[in-house]
């Protein structure tokens, strides 16, 4: 009898899904309530709460499948492979939104939807690579040579990840300067923001987490189900 | 009198925007949320299947 456990809903993936529910509605809470407005951007700026957590959970992502790709070309066991297989998954839908909500924010605020400065584009960039590595999965002769391709890509890939970050530092950007991480200054932002954004950055680190873990359950119960068909059918001829 | 009630009722296209980038989010995740939970039932339905098959040939072979 195959046992079905790995895809089925088991009860961390419960109580992860349940804390991220409270923590972001009171995530939201925050944002739309305590939060003050920004003197120069005004309600606009409120956009920051959720598009800085998004882009870093992506890095976070990236940075997943860079190490399990590594692992799988050490090992080459089905774990590592399905670790990066879902990250890379869950890290384009990330990268998406981090696109999507800066373009809704950039129209108001620079007057146009999309201009090609570094931060816009290095980003855009980061999306294609990962679609790609996505595509090379789909799309490869057979399973051993689609996991190997993509390896290649997400070790290369990120190294797009610190171009991104360090983007409106190296060149002429009109992106604002970076709030989190090495090139944060201290006092760039007011304390309440700040501890506000880490709130944010906690709720989407545990949604980044269950939707990982539920991709990651259903590889493992689709890997096993094509393993068995291939056994099946070896039997039957 | 009705243009104040327009000036009155008339939100400011900014929170229009931030409107839309929390609608957009919240969207995105849902619609991959989705998309997961229906793959994760595809692949119930195909293990469901296999065990049956499983099943029907483990009973022909001990007939035979």
């Amino acid at each position: 009898m195959l046992d079905f456990n790995s895809a089925k809903r088991s009860l961390f993936s419960y109580v992860l899904a349940g804390l991220a529910i409270v923590l972001m509605t009171f995530n939201l809470l925050l944002i739309f309530i305590v939060a003050p407005t920004d003197a120069v951007l005004g309600d606009i700026q409120r956009i920051f709460y959720i598009h800085v957590p998004i882009a870093v959970m992506s890095f976070l992502a990236f940075f997943v499948v860079c190490i399990g790709s590594i692992m799988y070309l050490i090992r080459r066991t089905s774990y590592w492979d399905r670790l990066a297989h879902s990250a890379a998954e869950v890290g384009v839908v990330f990268v998406t939104i981090t696109l999507l909500t800066g373009v809704v924010w950039a129209r108001p605020v620079w007057g146009v939807w999309w201009t090609w400065e570094p931060r816009l584009t290095t980003t855009l960039i980061l999306w294609l690579i990962y679609v790609a590595y996505l595509m090379v999965r789909s799309y490869a002769p057979n399973r051993s040579q689609g996991s190997l391709y993509a390896a290649a890509i997400g070790i290369v890939g990120f190294v797009d990840v610190p171009i991104v970050y360090y983007s409106v530092q190296w060149w002429r950007s009109i992106h604002p300067a970076a709030v989190v991480g090495p090139l944060a200054e201290s006092g760039s932002l007011e304390p309440i923001m700040r501890n506000i954004l880490l709130v944010s950055l906690v709720a989407f680190v545990l949604v980044f987490v269950w939707l990982l873990q539920q991709k990651m359950a259903i590889q493992k119960a689709s890997d096993l189900l094509i393993s068995i068909s291939h056994i099946s059918d070896r039997t039957r001829v | 009198m009705s243009s104040i009630l327009l000036q009155v009722i008339e939100l400011p296209s900014n929170l229009t925007y931030l409107f839309a980038a929390f609608t957009i989010a919240w969207a995105g995740f849902f619609i991959y949320a989705a998309l997961l939970s229906r793959r994760q039932r595809d692949v119930q339905r195909d293990i469901t299947l296999l065990n049956k098959a499983v099943r029907s040939s483990d009973a022909e072979e001990e007939l035979l």
